[in-house]
Protein backbone atom coordinates (compact mmCIF):
# COMPACT_ATOMS: atom_id res chain seq x y z
CA UNK A 1 0.00 0.00 0.00
CA UNK A 2 2.83 2.41 0.62
CA UNK A 3 6.36 2.57 1.28
CA UNK A 4 6.37 4.77 4.15
CA UNK A 5 5.69 4.26 7.90
CA UNK A 6 1.65 3.06 7.79
CA UNK A 7 1.08 5.82 11.32
CA UNK A 8 2.34 8.84 9.82
CA UNK A 9 0.66 7.76 6.61
CA UNK A 10 -2.79 7.28 8.74
CA UNK A 11 -2.12 10.67 10.62
CA UNK A 12 -2.16 12.46 6.80
CA UNK A 13 -5.32 10.67 5.75
CA UNK A 14 -6.76 11.63 8.80
CA UNK A 15 -6.00 15.27 8.22
CA UNK A 16 -7.02 14.66 4.70
CA UNK A 17 -10.59 13.26 6.10
CA UNK A 18 -10.75 16.35 8.37
CA UNK A 19 -10.18 19.29 5.70
CA UNK A 20 -12.31 16.95 3.87
CA UNK A 21 -15.59 17.67 6.16
CA UNK A 22 -14.61 20.88 7.04
CA UNK A 23 -14.56 21.94 3.90
CA UNK A 24 -17.72 20.17 2.85
CA UNK A 25 -19.44 22.22 6.45
CA UNK A 26 -17.42 25.85 5.20
CA UNK A 27 -18.95 25.25 1.53
CA UNK A 28 -22.35 24.57 2.77
CA UNK A 29 -22.38 27.09 4.78
CA UNK A 30 -20.71 29.46 1.71
CA UNK A 31 -23.68 28.16 -0.68
CA UNK A 32 -26.38 29.02 2.07
CA UNK A 33 -25.02 32.68 2.80
CA UNK A 34 -24.84 32.97 -1.09
CA UNK A 35 -28.02 32.21 -1.93
CA UNK A 36 -29.33 34.50 1.25
CA UNK A 37 -27.18 37.45 -0.63
CA UNK A 38 -29.12 36.89 -3.62
CA UNK A 39 -32.20 36.59 -2.11
CA UNK A 40 -31.35 40.29 -0.61
CA UNK A 41 -29.69 41.36 -3.93
CA UNK A 42 -32.84 39.81 -5.43
CA UNK A 43 -35.11 41.75 -3.24
CA UNK A 44 -33.38 45.03 -3.62
CA UNK A 45 -34.03 44.63 -7.58
CA UNK A 46 -37.80 44.12 -6.99
CA UNK A 47 -38.15 46.96 -5.05
CA UNK A 48 -36.15 49.07 -7.11
CA UNK A 49 -38.10 47.79 -10.03
CA UNK A 50 -40.81 48.78 -7.61
CA UNK A 51 -39.32 52.32 -7.48
CA UNK A 52 -39.13 52.59 -11.34
CA UNK A 53 -42.99 51.89 -11.96
CA UNK A 54 -44.09 54.45 -9.63
CA UNK A 55 -41.71 57.00 -10.45
CA UNK A 56 -42.83 56.40 -14.44
CA UNK A 57 -46.59 56.78 -13.21
CA UNK A 58 -45.75 59.77 -11.17
CA UNK A 59 -43.63 61.41 -14.07
CA UNK A 60 -46.83 61.05 -15.79
CA UNK A 61 -49.07 62.30 -13.32
CA UNK A 62 -46.75 65.16 -13.13
CA UNK A 63 -47.49 65.88 -16.59
CA UNK A 64 -51.14 65.78 -16.59
CA UNK A 65 -50.40 68.21 -14.20
CA UNK A 66 -48.33 70.56 -15.90
CA UNK A 67 -49.97 70.28 -18.75
CA UNK A 68 -53.43 71.60 -17.29
CA UNK A 69 -51.16 74.48 -15.76
CA UNK A 70 -49.90 75.27 -19.07
CA UNK A 71 -53.44 75.42 -20.82
CA UNK A 72 -54.93 77.45 -18.03
CA UNK A 73 -51.92 79.71 -18.19
CA UNK A 74 -52.64 80.12 -22.03
CA UNK A 75 -56.14 80.88 -20.82
CA UNK A 76 -54.93 83.76 -18.54
CA UNK A 77 -52.59 85.58 -21.20
CA UNK A 78 -55.83 85.38 -23.98
CA UNK A 79 -58.36 86.59 -21.47
CA UNK A 80 -56.07 89.19 -20.36
CA UNK A 81 -54.53 90.13 -23.86
CA UNK A 82 -59.00 90.37 -24.49
CA UNK A 83 -59.28 91.86 -21.46
CA UNK A 84 -56.49 95.01 -22.61
CA UNK A 85 -57.70 95.40 -25.88
CA UNK A 86 -61.33 95.68 -24.80
CA UNK A 87 -59.88 98.47 -21.52
CA UNK A 88 -58.34 100.34 -24.02
CA UNK A 89 -61.38 100.91 -26.37
CA UNK A 90 -63.57 101.62 -23.58
CA UNK A 91 -61.09 104.30 -22.10
CA UNK A 92 -60.94 106.13 -25.68
CA UNK A 93 -64.53 105.79 -26.17
CA UNK A 94 -64.42 107.81 -22.51
CA UNK A 95 -61.62 109.73 -23.38
CA UNK A 96 -64.23 110.99 -26.64
CA UNK A 97 -66.87 111.18 -24.90
CA UNK A 98 -65.04 113.63 -22.24
CA UNK A 99 -64.22 115.34 -25.52
CA UNK A 100 -68.15 115.93 -26.71
CA UNK A 101 -69.29 116.48 -23.36
CA UNK A 102 -66.49 119.65 -22.50
CA UNK A 103 -67.27 120.92 -25.68
CA UNK A 104 -71.44 120.39 -25.37
CA UNK A 105 -70.76 122.65 -22.30
CA UNK A 106 -68.70 125.38 -23.56
CA UNK A 107 -71.19 125.78 -26.24
CA UNK A 108 -73.80 125.69 -24.08
CA UNK A 109 -72.51 127.99 -21.54
CA UNK A 110 -71.80 130.40 -25.00
CA UNK A 111 -75.21 130.50 -26.09
CA UNK A 112 -76.74 130.73 -22.22
CA UNK A 113 -74.13 134.21 -22.12
CA UNK A 114 -75.65 135.57 -25.61
CA UNK A 115 -78.99 134.69 -24.22
CA UNK A 116 -78.77 136.83 -21.15
CA UNK A 117 -77.34 139.80 -23.19
CA UNK A 118 -80.31 139.01 -25.24
CA UNK A 119 -82.49 139.45 -22.59
CA UNK A 120 -80.87 142.73 -20.76
CA UNK A 121 -81.05 144.62 -24.36
CA UNK A 122 -84.77 143.59 -24.77
CA UNK A 123 -85.04 144.79 -20.57
CA UNK A 124 -83.80 147.90 -21.71
CA UNK A 125 -86.12 148.31 -25.18
CA UNK A 126 -88.77 147.59 -22.90
CA UNK A 127 -87.85 149.91 -20.01
CA UNK A 128 -87.44 152.44 -22.86
CA UNK A 129 -91.18 151.96 -24.55
CA UNK A 130 -92.38 152.45 -21.21
CA UNK A 131 -90.85 155.66 -20.79
CA UNK A 132 -92.30 156.80 -24.26
CA UNK A 133 -95.42 155.51 -23.50
CA UNK A 134 -95.84 157.41 -20.17
CA UNK A 135 -94.93 160.49 -21.80
CA UNK A 136 -97.00 159.82 -24.61
CA UNK A 137 -99.90 158.92 -22.07
CA UNK A 138 -99.26 162.99 -20.19
CA UNK A 139 -99.03 164.36 -23.70
CA UNK A 140 -102.35 163.11 -24.46
CA UNK A 141 -103.81 163.89 -20.97
CA UNK A 142 -102.46 167.30 -21.40
CA UNK A 143 -104.00 167.76 -25.01
CA UNK A 144 -107.38 166.02 -23.75
CA UNK A 145 -107.83 168.09 -21.10
CA UNK A 146 -106.87 171.24 -23.48
CA UNK A 147 -109.50 170.05 -25.30
CA UNK A 148 -112.24 169.91 -23.04
CA UNK A 149 -111.27 173.36 -21.51
CA UNK A 150 -111.81 174.61 -25.16
CA UNK A 151 -114.83 172.64 -25.40
CA UNK A 152 -116.77 173.63 -22.79
CA UNK A 153 -115.94 177.68 -22.80
CA UNK A 154 -118.90 179.47 -22.17
CA UNK A 155 -119.78 180.79 -25.54
CA UNK A 156 -119.76 184.52 -26.55
CA UNK A 157 -122.74 185.06 -28.75
CA UNK A 158 -121.14 188.19 -29.91
CA UNK A 159 -117.74 186.83 -30.33
CA UNK A 160 -116.62 184.51 -33.53
CA UNK A 161 -117.62 180.96 -33.48
CA UNK A 162 -115.53 178.66 -30.93
CA UNK A 163 -112.94 177.06 -32.90
CA UNK A 164 -111.17 173.83 -31.12
CA UNK A 165 -110.10 171.81 -33.99
CA UNK A 166 -106.63 172.39 -33.63
CA UNK A 167 -106.83 171.45 -29.95
CA UNK A 168 -108.81 168.08 -31.51
CA UNK A 169 -106.65 167.35 -34.05
CA UNK A 170 -103.07 167.35 -31.19
CA UNK A 171 -105.57 165.47 -29.36
CA UNK A 172 -106.25 162.76 -31.51
CA UNK A 173 -102.40 162.93 -32.57
CA UNK A 174 -101.80 162.22 -29.14
CA UNK A 175 -103.91 159.47 -28.95
CA UNK A 176 -102.32 157.71 -32.08
CA UNK A 177 -98.83 158.47 -30.52
CA UNK A 178 -100.29 156.68 -27.15
CA UNK A 179 -101.65 153.77 -29.28
CA UNK A 180 -98.13 153.34 -31.89
CA UNK A 181 -96.44 153.91 -28.04
CA UNK A 182 -98.50 150.68 -26.54
CA UNK A 183 -97.74 148.67 -29.16
CA UNK A 184 -94.05 149.32 -28.81
CA UNK A 185 -94.51 148.18 -25.21
CA UNK A 186 -96.18 145.20 -26.13
CA UNK A 187 -93.52 144.06 -28.72
CA UNK A 188 -90.78 145.23 -26.17
CA UNK A 189 -92.36 142.83 -23.54
CA UNK A 190 -92.98 139.53 -25.75
CA UNK A 191 -89.22 140.07 -26.67
CA UNK A 192 -88.15 139.84 -23.22
CA UNK A 193 -90.73 137.00 -22.47
CA UNK A 194 -88.66 135.21 -25.38
CA UNK A 195 -85.13 136.05 -24.08
CA UNK A 196 -86.58 134.90 -20.83
CA UNK A 197 -87.19 131.44 -22.26
CA UNK A 198 -84.13 131.18 -24.35
CA UNK A 199 -82.39 132.01 -21.20
CA UNK A 200 -84.08 128.99 -19.38
CA UNK A 201 -83.66 126.69 -22.24
CA UNK A 202 -80.06 127.59 -22.47
CA UNK A 203 -79.63 127.03 -18.87
CA UNK A 204 -81.44 123.95 -18.91
CA UNK A 205 -78.91 122.87 -21.54
CA UNK A 206 -75.76 123.91 -19.85
CA UNK A 207 -77.32 122.17 -16.37
CA UNK A 208 -77.18 118.72 -18.83
CA UNK A 209 -73.91 119.64 -20.23
CA UNK A 210 -72.47 119.69 -16.80
CA UNK A 211 -73.94 116.59 -15.85
CA UNK A 212 -72.52 114.99 -19.09
CA UNK A 213 -68.91 116.18 -18.28
CA UNK A 214 -69.12 115.03 -14.85
CA UNK A 215 -70.64 111.33 -15.93
CA UNK A 216 -67.78 111.23 -18.46
CA UNK A 217 -65.41 112.43 -16.02
CA UNK A 218 -66.53 109.05 -13.98
CA UNK A 219 -66.20 106.98 -17.56
CA UNK A 220 -62.78 108.44 -17.96
CA UNK A 221 -62.17 107.08 -14.69
CA UNK A 222 -63.51 104.02 -15.14
CA UNK A 223 -61.91 103.09 -18.34
CA UNK A 224 -58.77 103.87 -16.27
CA UNK A 225 -59.31 101.51 -14.21
CA UNK A 226 -60.36 98.81 -16.34
CA UNK A 227 -57.32 99.53 -18.45
CA UNK A 228 -55.25 99.06 -14.66
CA UNK A 229 -56.92 95.88 -14.71
CA UNK A 230 -56.02 94.18 -17.70
CA UNK A 231 -52.57 95.15 -17.03
CA UNK A 232 -52.49 93.49 -13.31
CA UNK A 233 -54.16 90.32 -15.58
CA UNK A 234 -51.35 90.48 -18.22
CA UNK A 235 -48.99 90.75 -15.00
CA UNK A 236 -50.37 87.62 -12.80
CA UNK A 237 -51.03 85.31 -16.21
CA UNK A 238 -47.24 86.26 -17.41
CA UNK A 239 -46.21 85.07 -13.56
CA UNK A 240 -48.62 82.31 -14.60
CA UNK A 241 -46.31 81.21 -17.81
CA UNK A 242 -43.50 81.92 -15.56
CA UNK A 243 -44.80 79.47 -13.53
CA UNK A 244 -45.92 76.83 -15.63
CA UNK A 245 -42.53 76.93 -17.42
CA UNK A 246 -40.62 76.10 -14.18
CA UNK A 247 -43.04 73.31 -13.97
CA UNK A 248 -42.31 72.55 -17.59
CA UNK A 249 -38.86 72.37 -16.58
CA UNK A 250 -39.56 70.12 -13.44
CA UNK A 251 -40.87 67.68 -15.20
CA UNK A 252 -38.65 67.40 -17.97
CA UNK A 253 -36.25 66.51 -15.58
CA UNK A 254 -38.41 64.24 -13.87
CA UNK A 255 -39.06 62.30 -17.41
CA UNK A 256 -35.22 61.98 -17.57
CA UNK A 257 -34.44 60.57 -13.92
CA UNK A 258 -37.60 58.65 -14.57
CA UNK A 259 -36.03 57.14 -17.76
CA UNK A 260 -32.53 56.64 -15.95
CA UNK A 261 -33.95 54.90 -13.21
CA UNK A 262 -36.01 52.72 -15.22
CA UNK A 263 -32.80 51.81 -17.04
CA UNK A 264 -30.55 51.06 -13.51
CA UNK A 265 -33.57 48.71 -12.44
CA UNK A 266 -33.66 47.00 -15.49
CA UNK A 267 -29.98 46.64 -15.85
CA UNK A 268 -30.15 45.80 -12.50
CA UNK A 269 -32.45 42.86 -12.91
CA UNK A 270 -30.20 41.69 -15.70
CA UNK A 271 -27.13 41.90 -13.41
CA UNK A 272 -29.36 39.83 -10.74
CA UNK A 273 -30.47 37.35 -13.22
CA UNK A 274 -27.02 36.63 -14.66
CA UNK A 275 -25.44 36.65 -10.99
CA UNK A 276 -28.68 33.90 -10.54
CA UNK A 277 -27.38 31.15 -13.01
CA UNK A 278 -23.76 31.49 -11.42
CA UNK A 279 -25.42 30.46 -8.22
CA UNK A 280 -27.37 27.56 -9.43
CA UNK A 281 -23.92 26.67 -11.50
CA UNK A 282 -21.89 27.20 -8.33
CA UNK A 283 -25.17 25.41 -6.53
CA UNK A 284 -24.81 22.17 -8.80
CA UNK A 285 -20.75 21.92 -8.30
CA UNK A 286 -21.45 22.12 -4.48
CA UNK A 287 -23.92 19.02 -4.94
CA UNK A 288 -20.94 17.17 -6.87
CA UNK A 289 -18.63 17.89 -4.26
CA UNK A 290 -20.74 16.69 -1.76
CA UNK A 291 -21.16 13.39 -3.51
CA UNK A 292 -17.57 13.06 -4.03
CA UNK A 293 -16.87 13.94 -0.87
CA UNK A 294 -19.08 10.99 0.64
CA UNK A 295 -17.31 8.69 -1.82
CA UNK A 296 -13.80 9.88 -0.65
CA UNK A 297 -14.32 9.94 3.04
CA UNK A 298 -15.38 6.51 2.49
CA UNK A 299 -12.55 5.44 0.42
CA UNK A 300 -10.18 7.41 3.18
CA UNK A 301 -11.66 5.71 5.81
CA UNK A 302 -11.28 2.19 4.03
CA UNK A 303 -7.51 3.15 3.56
CA UNK A 304 -7.26 3.93 7.23
CA UNK A 305 -8.47 1.09 8.30
CA UNK A 306 -6.57 -0.92 5.80
CA UNK A 307 -3.23 0.77 7.40
CA UNK A 308 -4.24 0.37 11.26
CA UNK A 309 -4.72 -3.56 9.95
CA UNK A 310 -1.19 -3.32 9.13
CA UNK A 311 0.02 -1.51 11.52
CA UNK A 312 -0.88 -4.03 14.24
CA UNK A 313 1.94 -6.21 16.06
CA UNK A 314 2.00 -9.15 14.56
CA UNK A 315 1.05 -8.79 11.06
CA UNK A 316 3.86 -8.11 8.56
CA UNK A 317 3.97 -5.58 6.17
CA UNK B 1 -14.42 43.97 3.41
CA UNK B 2 -18.39 43.33 2.80
CA UNK B 3 -19.73 39.89 3.32
CA UNK B 4 -20.04 38.64 -0.45
CA UNK B 5 -15.84 39.15 0.20
CA UNK B 6 -15.90 37.85 3.55
CA UNK B 7 -17.42 34.64 1.95
CA UNK B 8 -15.55 34.20 -0.79
CA UNK B 9 -12.28 34.65 1.07
CA UNK B 10 -13.24 31.79 3.29
CA UNK B 11 -14.03 29.45 0.50
CA UNK B 12 -11.03 30.30 -1.12
CA UNK B 13 -8.75 29.50 1.71
CA UNK B 14 -10.64 26.88 2.92
CA UNK B 15 -9.86 25.31 -0.57
CA UNK B 16 -6.06 25.78 -0.12
CA UNK B 17 -6.09 24.41 3.37
CA UNK B 18 -7.64 21.38 1.39
CA UNK B 19 -5.15 21.59 -1.03
CA UNK B 20 -2.06 21.78 1.19
CA UNK B 21 -3.05 18.77 3.22
CA UNK B 22 -3.63 16.93 0.24
CA UNK B 23 -0.29 18.09 -0.70
CA UNK B 24 1.34 16.81 1.86
CA UNK B 25 -0.63 13.45 2.04
CA UNK B 26 0.12 12.90 -1.52
CA UNK B 27 3.86 12.77 -0.36
CA UNK B 28 3.10 9.70 1.69
CA UNK B 29 -0.09 8.16 0.18
CA UNK B 30 1.08 6.92 -3.07
CA UNK B 31 0.05 3.32 -3.62
CA UNK B 32 -2.69 2.14 -6.04
CA UNK B 33 -5.41 3.37 -3.69
CA UNK B 34 -4.14 6.71 -3.93
CA UNK B 35 -4.19 6.78 -7.47
CA UNK B 36 -7.71 5.32 -7.30
CA UNK B 37 -8.68 8.11 -4.89
CA UNK B 38 -7.44 10.89 -7.20
CA UNK B 39 -9.75 9.82 -10.09
CA UNK B 40 -12.71 8.93 -8.60
CA UNK B 41 -12.64 12.18 -6.41
CA UNK B 42 -9.75 13.81 -5.28
CA UNK B 43 -9.05 15.71 -9.42
CA UNK B 44 -13.30 15.79 -9.85
CA UNK B 45 -14.17 17.61 -6.75
CA UNK B 46 -11.36 20.18 -6.79
CA UNK B 47 -12.69 20.37 -10.72
CA UNK B 48 -15.99 21.06 -9.07
CA UNK B 49 -14.44 23.44 -6.24
CA UNK B 50 -12.84 25.44 -9.19
CA UNK B 51 -16.34 25.63 -10.92
CA UNK B 52 -18.04 26.84 -6.98
CA UNK B 53 -15.09 29.23 -6.48
CA UNK B 54 -15.90 30.90 -10.10
CA UNK B 55 -19.36 30.43 -10.14
CA UNK B 56 -19.27 32.30 -6.99
CA UNK B 57 -16.97 35.03 -7.77
CA UNK B 58 -19.10 35.59 -11.36
CA UNK B 59 -22.08 35.59 -9.22
CA UNK B 60 -20.80 38.30 -6.61
CA UNK B 61 -19.53 40.49 -9.40
CA UNK B 62 -23.15 40.62 -11.04
CA UNK B 63 -24.54 41.15 -7.77
CA UNK B 64 -22.15 44.33 -6.53
CA UNK B 65 -23.03 45.36 -10.62
CA UNK B 66 -26.92 44.90 -9.23
CA UNK B 67 -26.03 46.90 -5.95
CA UNK B 68 -24.28 50.02 -8.20
CA UNK B 69 -27.49 50.19 -10.24
CA UNK B 70 -29.42 49.82 -7.30
CA UNK B 71 -27.62 52.86 -5.57
CA UNK B 72 -28.06 54.63 -9.09
CA UNK B 73 -31.60 53.28 -9.17
CA UNK B 74 -32.49 55.03 -5.65
CA UNK B 75 -30.53 58.20 -6.89
CA UNK B 76 -32.23 58.69 -9.60
CA UNK B 77 -35.60 57.96 -7.24
CA UNK B 78 -34.94 61.04 -4.79
CA UNK B 79 -34.33 62.81 -7.67
CA UNK B 80 -37.55 62.05 -9.23
CA UNK B 81 -39.63 63.13 -6.16
CA UNK B 82 -37.58 66.13 -5.57
CA UNK B 83 -38.18 67.19 -9.55
CA UNK B 84 -42.11 66.03 -8.97
CA UNK B 85 -42.37 68.23 -6.07
CA UNK B 86 -40.94 71.10 -7.41
CA UNK B 87 -43.13 70.21 -10.85
CA UNK B 88 -46.00 70.36 -8.50
CA UNK B 89 -44.97 73.09 -6.50
CA UNK B 90 -44.88 75.39 -10.06
CA UNK B 91 -47.51 74.12 -11.60
CA UNK B 92 -49.79 74.94 -8.59
CA UNK B 93 -48.03 78.38 -8.29
CA UNK B 94 -49.45 78.92 -12.39
CA UNK B 95 -52.67 77.64 -11.27
CA UNK B 96 -53.03 80.67 -8.58
CA UNK B 97 -51.74 82.74 -10.79
CA UNK B 98 -53.79 81.96 -13.48
CA UNK B 99 -56.74 82.17 -11.84
CA UNK B 100 -55.99 85.28 -10.36
CA UNK B 101 -54.75 86.83 -13.66
CA UNK B 102 -58.71 85.61 -15.00
CA UNK B 103 -60.45 87.27 -12.16
CA UNK B 104 -58.31 90.68 -12.50
CA UNK B 105 -59.24 90.31 -16.74
CA UNK B 106 -63.02 90.09 -15.69
CA UNK B 107 -62.96 92.67 -13.24
CA UNK B 108 -61.31 94.99 -16.11
CA UNK B 109 -63.57 93.29 -18.77
CA UNK B 110 -66.66 94.47 -16.42
CA UNK B 111 -64.78 98.23 -15.56
CA UNK B 112 -64.79 98.05 -19.53
CA UNK B 113 -68.29 97.68 -20.02
CA UNK B 114 -69.24 100.00 -17.23
CA UNK B 115 -67.31 102.84 -19.32
CA UNK B 116 -69.38 102.51 -22.29
CA UNK B 117 -72.40 102.28 -20.02
CA UNK B 118 -71.50 105.56 -18.86
CA UNK B 119 -69.95 107.39 -22.33
CA UNK B 120 -73.18 105.88 -23.74
CA UNK B 121 -75.42 107.80 -20.89
CA UNK B 122 -72.78 111.25 -21.72
CA UNK B 123 -74.16 111.15 -25.33
CA UNK B 124 -77.56 111.00 -23.79
CA UNK B 125 -77.12 113.98 -21.57
CA UNK B 126 -75.22 115.73 -24.37
CA UNK B 127 -78.60 115.00 -26.57
CA UNK B 128 -80.45 116.10 -23.80
CA UNK B 129 -78.93 119.57 -23.64
CA UNK B 130 -79.16 119.64 -27.17
CA UNK B 131 -82.78 119.00 -27.42
CA UNK B 132 -82.94 121.64 -24.19
CA UNK B 133 -80.97 124.16 -25.74
CA UNK B 134 -83.37 123.83 -28.87
CA UNK B 135 -86.58 124.74 -27.00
Amino acid sequence: MTQHNPTALINALESVAYELRRSGSVLRSGMEDTAREQWHSEEHARRVQGLAALATEAAREDERRVREAEHLAGQAEASARRSQERGGQALANAQAALREAHAAVALWRGNLAKARERLETARRDLAAALSVLAECERRCAAAASAYRACASAPRDPNGPARDCSSLYAALASAERAVTAARGQVETARREVSRAESRVAACSHAVEHAEAALGAATRAVASGHAAVSAAHGALRLAAAARQASNEARAAVNREHSASEELTGAAQLAGIRIRDAAAQLRLAEHSASEITIYEDTGRGEIDRAIEALQELNRPGVLP
Amino acid sequence: MSEREDLLWALERQARSLADVLAEARILWRDANARAAEQKFLQPRAAAESTVLAAVAAQHRELASAAQAGLLAEEKHRQCAAESAEAARNAAASDQSAQAALREASTALAQADQTDHLAAGVRGLIAQATAAGSD
